[in-house]
């Protein structure tokens, strides 16, 4: 017996078993569920970034605090009023002033001020369309 | 013009609803026949197949689309369905092993004859026959049900079970003999049906 024929009648025999089948609410109900579970995922996101922003909200005011006390502390505003005043001496000085200005940044707290900010703001966008999707998907939910 | 499947992937993975609407519609039937025959799982075969679209909605992110989807779900569908078994402990490990060594040795089992045709004819052969495969090892049961109800060819299978195709081809021979020797031994007036 060649295979087609064999394929064929074991082909026959299966279209034999009887149609299995979901209820008629099948489809509907796995769509909601896939919504429950989008908007739990969603709800959780805006939770967990809204204590994200909230924090880096409260560092970049800390680190901005401590980069301006550090700023005036570390004598980079008097080389900064010596480089503006245009005196004689800054030429004949001038790399030694520079160095000294660049020395003095605060680059510790001016990169802890630059990297709570970033996270603030990353997170404050996240939260915004995060909140968005909530709103929508409420809508939505709201005209169905 | 219907959309395909990889179509209506990209737009459920950007969020449309919509798209996986349609997903659901175009594959609870025979997804839901799949696991009802691999598992005869009765009333947990809702949950089953829930669960099973439920992780290709988490998962279609790292649908890769230069794959078949319908195998895809087919592979999710399986791995959901022997996930079950195994919690239910109605397989263990050892059983999942497979037997056959990937040699290709389709020659060495003996052709088949046909099956009576009065078989085709009765009543109870549905019944006979989903008793039937319910006995038969799950990789058989796997492979024939998505040979002749899923229409999968054995290289989809292969995907779908990560399987080498000539595994799957030996396999798809082994069960169509256990298959008929099952018949016979379920069946007795059937003394025709030989091996």
């Amino acid at each position: 017996m060649n295979s087609r024929s064999d394929e064929d009648q074991y082909c026959r025999l299966f279209k034999t078993l009887k149609e299995v089948g979901p209820a008629s609410d099948f489809d509907s109900k796995i769509c909601l569920m896939v919504k429950a579970k989008k908007a739990k995922k969603l709800r959780t996101h805006f939770f967990c970034f809204s204590a994200v922003t909230l924090s880096s909200c409260a560092a970049t005011v800390y680190a901005a605090a401590l980069f301006i006390r550090s700023f005036f502390e570390s004598g980079f505003s008097n080389y900064l009023s010596l480089v503006l005043s245009a005196d004689s001496s800054l030429i004949a000085f001038w790399k030694e002033i520079a160095f000294s200005l660049v020395e003095s940044v605060p680059i510790g707290t001016l990169l802890l001020v630059l990297a709570a900010g970033v996270l603030f703001l990353w997170s404050l966008a996240r939260v915004s369309k995060d909140a968005g999707q909530i709103s929508s998907s409420k809508i939505r939910l709201a005209v169905f | 013009m219907e959309k395909t499947d990889a179509q209506l992937a990209e737009e459920s993975i950007n969020g449309d609803d919509a798209a996986f609407a349609s997903i659901v519609k175009r594959y609870s039937k025979p997804i839901y026949a799949f696991v009802y025959r691999l598992t005869g799982a009765g009333y947990d075969v809702d949950d089953i197949t829930q669960n099973v679209f439920l992780k290709v909605w988490k998962k279609l992110k790292s649908y890769n689309q230069n794959q078949s989807f319908k195998t895809w779900l087919f592979s999710i569908a399986r791995n959901t369905s022997i996930d079950w078994l195994r919690k239910k402990k109605a397989i263990t490990f050892s059983s999942m092993e497979n037997e056959d060594t990937g040699e290709y040795i389709e020659h060495a089992i003996p052709d088949t004859e046909p099956l009576q045709e009065e078989l085709f004819a009765r009543k109870e052969t549905a019944a006979l026959l989903e008793a039937v495969l319910a006995k038969l090892s799950l990789d058989y049961r796997t492979v024939l049900i998505l040979h002749y109800v899923d229409g999968l060819t054995f290289q989809e299978i292969s995907v779908v079970t990560g399987k080498p195709m000539n595994t799957v081809k030996s396999q798809h021979r082994r069960a169509l003999l256990a298959l008929r020797e099952l018949i016979e031994a379920e069946n007795a007036p059937y003394k025709g049906l030989k091996t």
